[in-house]
């Protein structure tokens, strides 16, 4: 289970440091920010919580928006960087499922796959 | 003097480093060719050129061009043990972690009756197309579904992908042939790099 620690940890990754505690009101969520928090678990964990924290993700998510409209392209190199490995559950936060994988082994596997299925017997391709 | 055995050693450790350093020399001339090549100068683009994923969309259109993997039989070969390798993998909790994947998330990998007829209709009628869901499909092991829509737009931005919406909402991907290329020539160069002893060769 992705604890309030670790949600928390995750948003300070991409969440600017400010004065967080100079904010006292609840924030206000969209229809369209209401739906993400709803389909991220993470995100609805933490409303309950810290709804000013949710705001601010929402808010980085919101300014990095790349193409097709989705924010998580330009967040992914920098969490890539941060920290190799997907989050928890991620079938829950599709999201922040922005974490790509990248495993040696599966690689290779790939490799032996492709090298299977056209057969040994036939010669690569002139370069 | 040292003696002959250690010395023999000491030659194959250098040809080690050169090999690893060949090696590193060719996955950072990969992104720097890449880069120069893009037709799009926005960072966000390069960013993206430059992640293992995009490293490893690559070696995936790489490695079906220089098999030779052209024909629908093939494609469907290559599904077939796909689908028996996530099968497999599934059975597998011990390396299912070792890779970071969830059962669900294999599942939905594998091609089913639904998504197999498409696949194989689509590279029959453009050899080499493929629905960029189908592409994450094959690419589910080395990078979610969502870094390789994220990859292919890029690409497409790029100048590496044609990306066409199709009449059923999907997006047929096809390589232009410049990633295959590209990655090619670096490959083809770390190695005259290592047979020539680090020498720069073009």
């Amino acid at each position: 289970m992705w604890n309030r620690i670790t949600i928390a940890l995750l948003a300070a990754m991409i969440v600017p440091s400010t004065a967080r505690a100079e904010l006292v009101a609840q924030p206000i969520f969209s229809v369209a920010e209401q739906a993400i928090i709803h389909r991220n678990a993470a995100l609805n964990v933490l409303t309950e919580t810290d709804p000013w924290l949710v705001r601010r993700v929402l808010d980085v998510l919101a300014q990095t928006d790349t193409q097709q409209g989705n924010a998580r392209d330009a967040i992914a190199p920098a969490r890539r960087d941060a920290k190799q490995e997907r989050p928890p559950e991620p079938e829950r936060n599709p999201d922040l499922d922005y974490l790509g994988r990248s495993s040696p082994e599966a690689a290779h596997d790939l490799f032996q796959l492709i090298k299977r299925a056209v057969g040994t017997s036939k010669k690569p391709a002139a370069q | 003097m040292k003696k002959p055995a250690l010395a023999g050693e000491a030659t194959k450790v250098e040809k080690d480093l050169l090999y690893l350093e060949c090696l590193r020399w060719m996955r950072k001339e990969f992104s720097d060719r890449i880069c120069d090549a893009s037709a799009s100068r926005d960072e966000k683009v390069l960013s993206t050129m430059r992640l293992e994923a995009t490293y490893q969309m690559a070696e995936f259109f790489y490695s079906l061009w220089a098999r030779g993997l052209k024909s629908w039989e093939q494609i469907e070969a290559l599904t077939k043990l796909h689908n028996a390798y996530i099968v497999e993998l599934t059975k597998d909790a011990t390396k299912m972690e070792r890779l970071g994947l969830a059962g669900d998330r294999l599942l939905d990998a594998m091609f089913t009756a639904d998504t197999l007829p498409r696949l194989l209709q689509n590279w029959r009628e453009q050899p080499g197309a493929i629905d960029q869901s189908n592409l994450a499909r094959f690419l589910a092991t080395v990078m979610s579904t969502e870094t390789c829509r994220k990859v292919a737009v890029a690409c497409g931005t790029a100048g590496f992908l044609n990306r066409e919406r199709t009449p059923y909402g999907t997006i047929l991907v096809s390589s232009r042939g410049d990633l295959e290329r590209i990655l090619g020539s670096c490959i083809r160069n770390a190695r005259a790099r290592f047979e020539t002893g680090g020498s720069d060769v073009e």
